[in-house]
């Protein structure tokens, strides 16, 4: 079955133009076609959360499996919702605190295996010879180690700079430490034009929408 | 000239808007043939794909909305042709945004009925999960268990052909995600130690900078660079999609942005030395 | 003892009358709970809370922590993580809702209460219901693919494709490079991204790609050195301090040594 609908086509075209039009001046147009969006997500948020989510995990195993212990499931969702209510807000920091936990029980798993391989991966050495060249890497032994050495001279400096549990006083570490600041301009830089690179590809596709979907052009 | 160097620094934003839509749609419609080189990042996603074990099935998980379909859609697709082309069965899960699911189901189900995949035999879509470190650990342990059934026919998983011999994380050949936010730590934190499927990664081109340290130290052993390595992966698959059109407006906008800037610059300096405001 | 046992034996699966019979006694059990909970103190509430947040961490520290039997990769905690994942995700199903439930709040009272913008407020109802109701009893209709498709992600990305407009604006009036490390970042930002758009490869694609050191000087060769060899190290950087500083919050959040001046002064009120 399609998925698209020429109706369909046309409504998100003019809400695209309208949505658009925030670029120029907020306009009531705007605003009409900005409500109609949230509705449209809320609306959706819920079909999903009960399709995809609470018929099949928490309604069938409760209703049809006979896993009558989902209630209580029920009874930690609905904490949540005592947040809106002056008197018994509270209470929404007991489900809160079950989610908040389980995290941060994660996080100790996921700490170790994120960053330990990091680590082991940091010590690079600094001379490398034939055989420890990576098959492809079109790179020589010297070539190779000059990489390592900056590879690491980088992490020794740019962490030094962000070391705040002391003054640092050392002109060498004070030296170090702005080695380290120079050397974030460059992530900077990449983030900052691969961040371009991003909005502009957005763009993109809604132009190409309005082009090609909506009058037929290209 | 400080006139100039005044007008260089303000130029109205309209004008600047103007410009890129120009910009944009000439692009699109004027595609300007340049060489486009494979990263090796690109080339180890395909690679990872070209070596995944047959007889393992592929995760495909996607974590993007429509707000960044522009990039994350093409991504999914180049992928999702690859898995069919080597006859690869694949299963997709969604987290993050709800939409997720929906989105990379629409996909599937076009180059399904191109590449002759039946949902369920080749298949399947197990849905949207909004915990994604709960459920990780789950497919870690029991997969079944853990998603019971799935997203589309509502039925559980040990009923699909697809599913047959998928227990948990060890019968999966492939770990490859679609994301606009940074949900591969919990990938890399959960599963990736407990698994040899290799991890591939396509971010948006805002997180990928960020990345290139889990490619490094080999956690990754691949990753799109937001559309650019879409149209890449094009490249190696062979195929003239979408991305490969809208390089040249990403191209030409890139090259607007460093001239404005230029020109504010030079209206700065240019202002300073004439002994005006910057 | 085995835990699993125990806790099959404790909460046996009910079929039949006995189904419904549990379902309400358990949803009476937990009425009963709201109350007995309203009726705390603040210093228990506190405790109840700090000890509801460690006792789910546990699980899972435990979990990672406990020695597995010989010849397994599974401890005597590992059978419930798939059943805790999903308790997680059903608790996160229902906290979806919040947010839907905070926005037909206040756009009912504006409708109710006739504020300016009743009408856009109207507008967004009608959607809720409409692509709910659309989603759940009429999804395989052409009517609702169309409308999450054409319309739903239409406006989704109409909205952050406006960025792109905003961030050129923003990018030629705030940067102006005054300092070394303005400088620095212009200057990799260019390289960078001429190295990785097809306009800038050109410029060096007559350099051959691999196999003499004229390579080194194709600008897609240069971006991706900068972005493997001095870019990778100091995110890497960065990201071993949000590591340390997230498994400390993390710590901090399970042992409730977190203290925030809100959560404070309604715990403690009665």
């Amino acid at each position: 079955m399609e998925w698209s609908h020429p109706i369909g086509i046309w409504i998100g075209a003019i809400g695209t133009l309208a949505l658009f039009s925030l670029i120029y001046r907020e306009n009531w147009l705007y605003r009409l076609f900005e409500h109609m969006f949230i509705g449209l997500a809320a609306g959706y948020t819920i079909k999903a959360a009960w399709d995809e989510i609470l018929e099949t995990q928490w309604w069938n195993p409760m209703v049809h499996d006979g896993q009558w212990p989902w209630v209580f499931a029920l009874f930690g969702g609905f904490l949540f919702y005592t947040i809106f209510t002056k008197r018994y807000n509270w209470m929404s920091r007991i489900s809160i605190g079950v989610l908040l936990g389980f995290a941060a029980g994660q996080a100790f798993q996921a700490t170790a295996n994120l960053y330990i391989p990091q680590i082991r991966g940091s010590f690079k050495p600094l001379w490398v010879n034939e055989g420890m060249l990576r098959a492809g890497s079109g790179l020589t032994p010297l070539g190779q180690s000059l990489n390592n050495i900056l590879f690491v001279v980088i992490i020794v400096t740019v962490m030094t700079y962000f070391f705040f549990s002391f003054e640092q006083r050392n002109k060498v570490v004070q030296g170090t430490a702005r080695t380290g600041r120079l050397m974030l301009m460059f992530a900077f830089g990449a983030i900052f034009g691969s961040t371009v690179m991003a909005r502009m590809a957005l763009l993109i596709d809604r132009v190409w929408f309005l082009m090609h979907d909506w009058l037929g052009i290209g | 000239m400080s006139a100039l160097s005044e007008t260089l620094q303000t130029i109205d934003r309209r004008y600047l808007y103007a410009t890129l839509l120009i910009i944009v749609i000439v692009g699109l419609l004027v595609e300007i043939p340049l060489p486009l080189a494979v990263g090796p990042q690109a080339r180890g996603f395909y690679d990872a794909v070209e070596q995944a074990d047959p007889n393992k099935i592929a995760i495909v998980s996607t974590l993007w909305s429509a707000s960044t379909q522009g990039e994350n859609r093409p991504q999914t697709r180049v992928i999702l042709e690859h898995l069919m082309r080597r006859k690869l069965r694949f299963a997709l899960i969604a987290f993050g945004d709800p939409q997720s699911t929906i989105l990379a189901q629409e996909i599937a189900e076009d180059l399904a009925r191109a590449h002759g995949y039946e949902y369920g035999k080749q298949w399947i879509n197990l849905g949207y999960r909004a915990d994604i470190a709960g459920t990780l650990k789950g497919i870690v342990r029991d997969l079944n268990e853990t998603l019971k059934q799935d997203s589309i026919r509502n039925r559980p998983l040990a009923q699909f052909e697809v599913m047959r011999g998928v227990h948990n994380i060890r019968d999966v050949g492939l770990i490859a995600e679609v994301s606009a936010s940074g949900n591969y730590v919990s990938w890399l934190g959960l599963v990736v130690g407990s698994t040899d499927a290799p991890f591939c990664y396509a971010p948006t081109s805002v997180m990928a900078p960020e990345l290139y340290t889990y490619i490094d130290s080999g956690q990754m052993k691949g990753m799109l660079f937001g559309i650019k390595g879409a149209a890449e992966y094009e490249r190696l698959l062979g195929i003239r999609g979408f991305t490969s059109r809208a390089i040249t407006p990403v191209s030409l906008a890139l090259v607007l942005l460093f001239v404005l800037i230029g020109l504010g610059n030079y209206g700065m300096y240019a202002s300073r030395k004439k002994g005006g405001t910057a | 003892m085995n835990l699993q046992r125990f806790l099959a034996s404790a909460f046996p699966a009910a079929h039949g009358h006995w189904r419904w019979l549990a379902i309400v006694l358990a949803a009476a059990g937990c009425g009963i709970m709201f109350f007995v909970l309203q009726a705390l103190p603040g210093r228990a509430r506190k405790a109840l809370i700090a000890a509801v947040t460690f006792l789910a961490g546990l699980f899972y520290a435990l979990e990672f922590f406990w020695p597995v039997r010989r010849g397994t990769d599974e401890n005597f905690l590992t059978f419930a993580v798939p059943t805790v994942g999903n308790v997680i995700n059903v608790l996160a199903a229902f906290t979806l809702g919040l947010g839907v439930f905070s926005l037909v709040r206040i756009h009912s009272s504006k409708i109710v209460k006739l504020r300016e913008g009743w009408p856009n407020s109207v507008v967004l109802l009608v959607s809720i219901v409409v692509m709910a109701v659309a989603g759940l009893r009429f999804e395989e209709t052409r009517f609702f693919r169309s409308l999450f498709r054409d319309v739903l992600n239409s406006f989704d990305a109409a909205m952050f494709a406006t960025l792109a407009f905003f961030i050129i604006s923003a990018a030629y009036r705030a940067f102006r490079v005054k300092s070394a490390e303005a400088t620095l970042l212009m200057g990799a930002a260019l390289v960078v991204m001429l190295g990785q758009i097809p306009i800038g490869q050109y410029l060096t694609h007559w350099i051959p790609e691999k196999g003499s050191f004229a390579s080194l000087l194709r600008l897609d060769n240069i971006s991706n050195w900068l972005l493997l060899t001095v870019n990778a190290p100091a995110t890497r950087a960065i990201g071993f301090g949000l590591g340390i500083g997230g498994l400390a919050i993390a710590l901090r959040l399970w042992l409730s040594l977190e203290r925030g001046a809100f959560f404070e002064a309604k715990a403690d009120e009665s």
